[in-house]
């Protein structure tokens, strides 16, 4: 049944789809060709965080235009919490799209490298935690009051380019770190599923009190 | 006869508009009608019984069981018509059928197939350029095609010509038929249940008038007209409402027995359900202009 | 079987298809043993609430003019003809004491009555 609802939320935002796939490539081809240096994880956490966005933003504009499709659909024996469990989860398939997409773009292009564990798992967690904090808020002020949060997002991109040459920093030092690579993976792979859990908790305490119409 | 549908002690408040102590009960194999004008509280009741919208306090329970421990269950023997169907209008209604039939467990395909040929409905086709009279047999076909024991239909009917009310009549009495169902829908144009309803509820200003057999409304009740002189203070209060013009008074009242010993030369017709459901509206209004003075 | 329901009447509704319903077995237009529709059918044909059909049933089950079994369906009794015979003059016997107390009341006498009685039976012209 989850099934079903992820794949309602990728038929509400079916028009951007393959626009927003097709950046998913382009937008590391396009780093390749103007600053080969941002390459890998930057590159591949910008597109994801992008990606993810819009998408969501997109979806957020359907159901908010059609406040009592969702009322019907709470009306079947959809439970409120297996719509948010399926907007999770179409998060994630986004995410593991990227993943994929980029990886293909490194078997065919020489220049563009595979990721790292390490790296996607820091972008995982990173994109995680971003809307581990933010779909709760949305569920509780709902759309109108956060999609400012999003403009400020993109606008804010370009100031991240310069602001991830600290992230890359910081990367290192996690990778010279003492601990081993099966430990800093093991505790990312956690900490993932551990803010995935509380932020869906909250998100289906928040939604099951709400009035829908 | 066992109960579909019993509602008790319902409360909500929304701003300045509340559902107060809302009861009642619908049994097996009716029809029931829930009237009253626009804003009395319809709606606000269907969402709250549906679970849409938070109660602050009540018991819904549906075919015996409770609503709050049974909900999934429960729902999936539930079909729903809300007013204008409810609908991603961007979907196809193909579309929309994908999303909505895996939720039901005795979803039948053959049921769906039959209704949409039935309804000259096409399943590719867009649902933001069906017509409403298309809208509401899309959302009836999606509520039909699951074996559903209970349907609620929230103003199913508003906006729609009186050929396509009727044809929805002929499909509920149809409905019905199989035994052991229930229908549930609220309504302001109380002509379309006339005919079909088995029982009406009305509900004014967020509370419930009557609970009551159509057939005995029609009964016990009566339009009366007569001459303005032959009213006293206390003949008026042997009316529900009553209306004056320089030609005669016209009045509902259901103590027709004490009315025609107080009153000659009157004429006595049968009333509609509308002159009823104003009768009351109207003497419930009057009531709570006395008590607040 | 003819049932026709008036708007007009004052009688209560299942009041007017339960007395026809009787009419039509004192008359023989149906007869002992056979069924009659089913509550659905039944109110779906006359218009009326499948509530008031089974309303009426259960009085004439009551009134022991019908038996239904469940599965089976509804069906006029039999053997009871002598049962309906004297719920007939059951039935006028109750007007005779509605009229004979309205008669007291308003101290007319006996003889009186048999003199009305009379004359409104042949101006009846049946």
């Amino acid at each position: 049944m989850l099934l079903h609802l992820v794949k309602k939320d990728i038929l509400l935002v079916k028009k951007y789809l393959l626009f927003m796939l097709l950046v998913v490539i382009a937008f590391p081809l396009f780093i390749m060709a103007r600053n080969p240096e941002f390459l890998g994880f930057n590159t591949f956490l910008i597109s994801v965080i992008f990606t993810e966005f819009m998408l969501y933003q997109y979806v957020s504009i359907a159901e908010m235009k059609y406040p009592k499709a969702t009322a019907l659909l709470c009306g079947t024996p959809y439970s409120r919490s297996m719509l948010i469990k399926a907007r999770y989860a179409f998060l994630l398939l986004i995410f593991t799209y990227c993943y994929v997409a980029y990886t293909v773009l490194a078997l065919f292009v020489p220049k563009v490298e595979y990721l790292t564990l390490l790296s996607t798992l820091t972008a995982l967690l990173i994109s995680t935690i971003l809307f581990g904090v933010y779909t709760p808020i949305q569920y509780k002020l709902g759309y109108e009051r956060t999609k400012y949060f999003f403009s400020i997002v993109i606008v804010a991109t370009p100031f991240i380019l310069p602001a991830l040459s600290n992230v890359d920093i910081r990367l290192d030092f996690i990778e010279l770190s003492a601990m081993s690579m099966l430990a800093k993976c093991l505790i990312l792979i956690v900490a993932v599923i551990a803010i995935l859990c509380i932020s869906l908790i909250v998100s289906i305490k928040i939604y099951s009190k709400k009035d829908l119409l | 006869m066992s109960s579909i549908l019993e509602v008790t002690g319902l409360n909500k408040s929304y701003g300045d508009f509340s559902l107060s102590d809302v009861s009642f009960t619908l049994e097996e194999d009716c029809i029931t009608g829930f009237i009253g004008i626009n804003g009395a509280g319809k709606t606000t009741t269907i969402r709250t019984i549906l679970g849409l919208v938070t109660r602050a306090s009540g018991t819904i329970k549906f075919f015996g069981k409770d609503m709050n421990k049974y909900e999934q269950e429960l729902k999936d023997r539930i079909g729903i018509v809300l007013d204008d169907g409810g609908f991603y209008d961007e979907l196809s209604m193909a579309e929309m059928t994908s999303i909505i039939s895996p939720a039901y467990s005795r979803w039948s395909e053959q049921d769906y197939k039959t209704f949409m040929e039935r309804f000259s409905l096409n399943p590719r086709q867009k649902i933001a350029t069906l017509s409403k009279g298309m809208r509401m047999k899309y959302s009836l076909t999606l509520a039909l095609s699951h074996q559903a024991d209970l349907l609620i239909m929230d103003e199913p009917t508003s906006g729609l010509d009186p050929l396509i009310r009727s044809q929805l009549m002929e499909i509920l009495k149809d409905y019905m038929k199989q035994g052991g169902k229930g229908v549930f829908f609220s309504t302001h144009i109380t002509s379309d249940l006339d005919k079909v309803a088995d029982m009406l509820i009305l509900i004014n200003n967020g509370r419930i008038l009557f609970e009551e057999e159509k057939d005995i409304l029609i009964d016990t009740h009566r339009l009366v007209k007569g001459d303005i002189k032959d009213l006293t203070d206390e003949t008026r209060n042997l009316f529900l409402n009553i209306q004056e013009t320089e030609f005669g008074f016209s009045g509902i009242t259901n103590q027709l027995s004490k009315v025609q010993k107080n009153l000659h030369d009157i004429l006595i017709e049968r009333a509609t359900i509308e002159d009823i459901m104003l009768g009351y509206i109207e003497k419930e209004t009057k009531n709570n202009v006395i008590t607040s003075r | 079987m003819k049932i026709l329901i008036s708007n007009i009447s004052d009688k209560p509704l299942y009041q007017q298809i339960k007395d026809q319903i009787k009419d039509a077995i004192f008359k023989g237009e149906i007869g002992e043993g056979d069924p009659l529709p089913s509550i659905r059918n039944f109110a779906h044909d006359l218009k009326v609430s499948v509530l008031t059909i089974r309303r009426v049933y259960d009085e004439l089950e009551e009134e022991r003019f019908i038996t239904s079994q469940v599965g089976i369906g509804t069906f006029v009794s039999t053997g009871n003809l002598e049962l309906i015979r004297d719920s007939k003059r059951h039935l006028v016997e109750q007007v005779m004491l509605e009229l004979i107390q309205t008669a007291k009341t308003l101290r007319i006498t006996k003889e009186e009555l048999n003199e009305m009685m009379n004359i409104l039976y042949e101006e009846d012209g049946q």
